[in-house]
């Protein structure tokens, strides 16, 4: 089935960012979505398909897992060397997110990665590594010190 | 290190969801033939590990440039002592996903998805004028992972 855009972001607002824990998860949120069942799973494995949903997944909680360190690296690149660098750094299993960002006129630091590691020493030895692989110097580290909010992006209004 | 009480199976389990849960009627059937049991058994471990605060959520990740979503990362350097009162205010927009307290300068440090720039700056105008405070926006040019993946 194919939507549009303004479709299928419709049905992502009946769609919780946190399933409810039954055995048939896709058959209550189409009930209570008023559709069927296979229409949304259709749906959805379309979006997936075309991209806007990268994948359905269980996200865990990295304190309760071991994965007690983690923190923010922010690494000033060159322009014409970012492509590069980003991907080497995107290859470590460490790194959960790698972004190129606008410098927005406050700093230089243009990519972004956040690192997770079970321990203090493991995660300097980490970054230290990446910077040797990439060849990047400059880069600030920003040590993850209270969590205020961390959910999934969910376009329903819960 | 906290010890975890996971057993093998336990793991298995996690490092398969993590990486996709299946997209079909039946997801706990498909999970349980992967890797040996049955339907029933896959769900009563997977509601036994979300119950215990191993699984955080399971649901959606969402690709927010192609759904024309906008998205910035936001730095501000907050007081001490308010830094929580900002932070709240903050978490009253559902399209903010993470924030964080962090060592260093800015050290509040959160991600916002709105439909617009616009909407999103007057938005975060707001919570500027409100606490006398400057917050940094990045938009993101390009997405090279977002992928958290903890091999268990």
């Amino acid at each position: 089935m194919k939507l549009s855009l303004v479709d299928e972001k419709e049905i992502l607002k009946k769609i919780p960012s946190d399933f409810p824990l039954v055995e048939r998860p896709y058959g209550i949120i189409a009930e209570n979505a008023g559709m069927e069942e296979k229409d949304l799973i259709g749906i959805l494995r379309q979006m997936r398909e075309d991209g806007k949903l990268r994948r359905i997944a269980a996200i865990l909680n990295h304190r309760k897992v071991s994965y007690l360190y983690n923190g923010m690296v922010v690494w000033k690149v060159k322009e014409e060397e970012v492509e590069e660098k980003g991907k080497i750094m995107a290859s470590y299993p460490e790194v959960s997110h790698c972004y190129e960002r606008e410098k927005s006129g406050f700093w230089d630091y243009n990519l972004y990665t956040m690192i997770h590691t079970k321990n203090e020493r493991e995660f300097f030895e980490k970054v230290k590594e990446i910077s040797e692989k990439t060849g990047i110097k400059e880069y600030r580290v920003f040590l993850s010190k209270r969590e205020f909010k961390k959910t999934g992006l969910s376009l329903k209004n819960e | 290190m906290k010890k975890d009480d996971l057993d093998p199976l336990d793991r298995q389990i996690l490092n398969l969801i993590q990486e996709e849960f299946p997209l079909c009627e039946r997801p706990f059937l498909e999970i349980g033939k992967k890797i040996g049991i049955t339907e029933k058994e896959a769900f009563l471990r997977i509601k036994s590990l979300k119950e215990k605060g191993y699984i955080r959520r399971i649901g959606p990740v969402l690709e927010r440039k192609k759904l024309k979503l906008t998205s910035f990362l936001c730095g501000a350097s907050v007081d001490e002592a308010q830094i929580e009162k900002v932070a709240n205010e903050i978490n009253k927009h559902k399209g903010v996903t993470h924030n964080y307290e962090r060592d260093g300068d800015p050290n509040l440090w959160f991600t916002i998805t709105g439909e617009t720039s616009e909407e999103i700056d007057r938005f975060l105008d707001e919570i500027e004028k409100k606490f006398n405070i400057k917050i940094h926006r990045f938009p993101e040019k390009k997405v090279f992972k977002i992928k958290t993946f903890f091999p268990l």
